[in-house]
């Protein structure tokens, strides 16, 4: 077993919003076990921007997703806004993505059929919320990102920047506290990936929210208040290394 | 699940040109199974000089069932599209939480809509051809009024009942999908 660090007991700080320790997920192909993440400690606290770093296969994109509770680990425990959701039913979990996170995607996910309004509007549609608070949350939202003219606009007729700047919108309209990004720029030219980072960056500085961010982009690592290197599934590098764990399965 | 319900009707009246052939199939069974309705009392009227009523009322009875039955898949196989197509939108709607009932709802809006759509069109169609027909002296319909709006309210009612029930398993399915593979499959 390698040497393990770390630096708290996370499973009892209650200042972290999320606190991972020794997460594991494993799948079976056949008779082949793949490790997709193992051993993976972290805590993110409110405020920061943490940036998973690594080659493709590495075990970002898991881990974000286990993070997110899209995803269960097979080991470990996971406490999200000090709730423990090793024993949360998926239903459970579900409410807590709700109040608690928000998810940018690599391919933006709009709906394509829906105006850039509509789709920021889409994770609080079957809220308790009147439709004119509804929409004017949305265009103040969409007004944040710099896109209140192209509020009615179907995502067709937005750039790739201008979709992610909604899809940004879309996952701080509930105000979460915890947002997580998949290669939030993989699929923008240089330019406007930097205008998406520092637009995330800044709205989230400004709504207290924290940031887990996967990518290869070194212009969002530059963004980051910490970034974590991962390789097979574990965690090899962070820049305040007290907070990783590694080791073997 | 109102909000869901007019979400569902936004979404469906968006999406309107992916309803034409489940609808345009439905209209064809519906308008089928009218003429067969309201044509019966003739159809036995005349077998039955002919002696053989009872085989002929249960073969029209069949080939309703088979229209139906073809209607039916068509409905099931329109909500699968429909389904695929909007993986991306369940996806995103379960990763923010949201109540699977709600998106259920929302998503069983479109083809039910589309098949009730489709029966209403296809049955007001075939009285007006079984109406035409007896004013140009080709058909001879003995059916009463009544029977006629009959059988166009169960014709109605049983689209409405075969899409919800051919619909309701892939959506239920799509939506018990983990969110993550909603998202991925696409890309």
């Amino acid at each position: 077993m390698a040497e393990r660090v770390e630096g708290k007991d996370m499973t009892t700080a209650p200042e972290h919003l999320v606190a991972a320790e020794s997460l594991y997920k494993l799948y079976r192909v056949g008779d082949t076990v793949i490790h997709a993440v193992r051993d993976v400690s972290l805590t993110v606290s409110s405020g920061e921007f943490v940036c998973l770093m690594g080659p493709s296969g590495s075990g970002k994109t898991t881990l974000l997703h286990l993070l997110g509770g899209l995803d269960r680990p097979t080991r470990g425990t996971l406490r999200i806004a000090g709730q423990e959701t090793n024993d949360l039913t998926e239903g459970q979990f579900a409410a807590l993505r709700h109040s608690k996170i928000g998810f940018i995607f690599q391919s933006f996910n709009l709906i394509p059929f829906l105006s850039a309004v509509e789709n920021t509007e889409l994770p609080l549609i079957f809220e308790d919320v009147s439709r004119p608070a509804l929409r004017t949350r949305a265009l103040a939202m969409l007004d944040r990102v710099g896109l209140s003219h192209r509020a009615e606009h179907p995502p067709a007729r937005l750039s790739g920047g201008e979709q992610q700047r909604v899809a940004i919108a879309r996952a701080l309209i509930s105000n979460p506290s915890l947002v997580l990004a998949d290669e939030p720029t993989a699929n923008l030219d240089r330019r406007a990936g930097r205008e998406v980072v520092r637009q995330l960056r800044g709205l989230c500085d400004e709504m207290d929210v924290a940031v887990v961010v996967c990518t290869h982009d070194p212009d969002v690592a530059a963004q980051a208040t910490r970034t974590l290197v991962m390789e097979d599934g574990q965690a090899i590098q962070s820049d305040d290394g007290p907070r990783v764990g590694q080791g073997p399965a | 699940m109102m909000k869901a319900f007019r979400y569902g009707l936004r979404a469906a009246a968006r999406r309107r040109r992916w309803a034409v052939l489940p609808a345009a199939t439905t209209a064809t069974g519906a308008g089928l199974l009218v003429v067969v309705l309201c044509l019966l009392p003739d159809i036995r009227r005349q077998s039955a000089a002919f002696g053989n009523a009872s085989d002929l009322a249960r073969i029209t009875v069949i080939v309703s069932l088979v229209v139906v039955l073809v209607g039916a898949i068509e409905v099931a196989i329109g909500a699968t599209r429909a389904v695929g197509q909007r993986r991306t939108e369940i996806g995103i709607l379960s990763a923010s939480g949201t109540n699977p009932a709600n998106v259920v709802a929302m998503i069983l809006v479109e083809p039910v809509l589309s098949a009730v759509a489709g029966a209403a069109v296809g049955a007001i169609l075939a009285v007006a051809g079984i109406v035409a027909g007896g004013v140009s002296g080709a058909l001879h319909p003995a059916a009463k009024p009544a029977t006629v709006a009959q059988s166009v309210v169960l014709t109605v009612l049983l689209a409405a009942g075969a899409s919800l029930l051919a619909s309701v398993i892939p959506v239920v399915n799509a939506v018990r999908r983990p969110p993550v593979e909603s998202l991925q499959r696409r890309h």
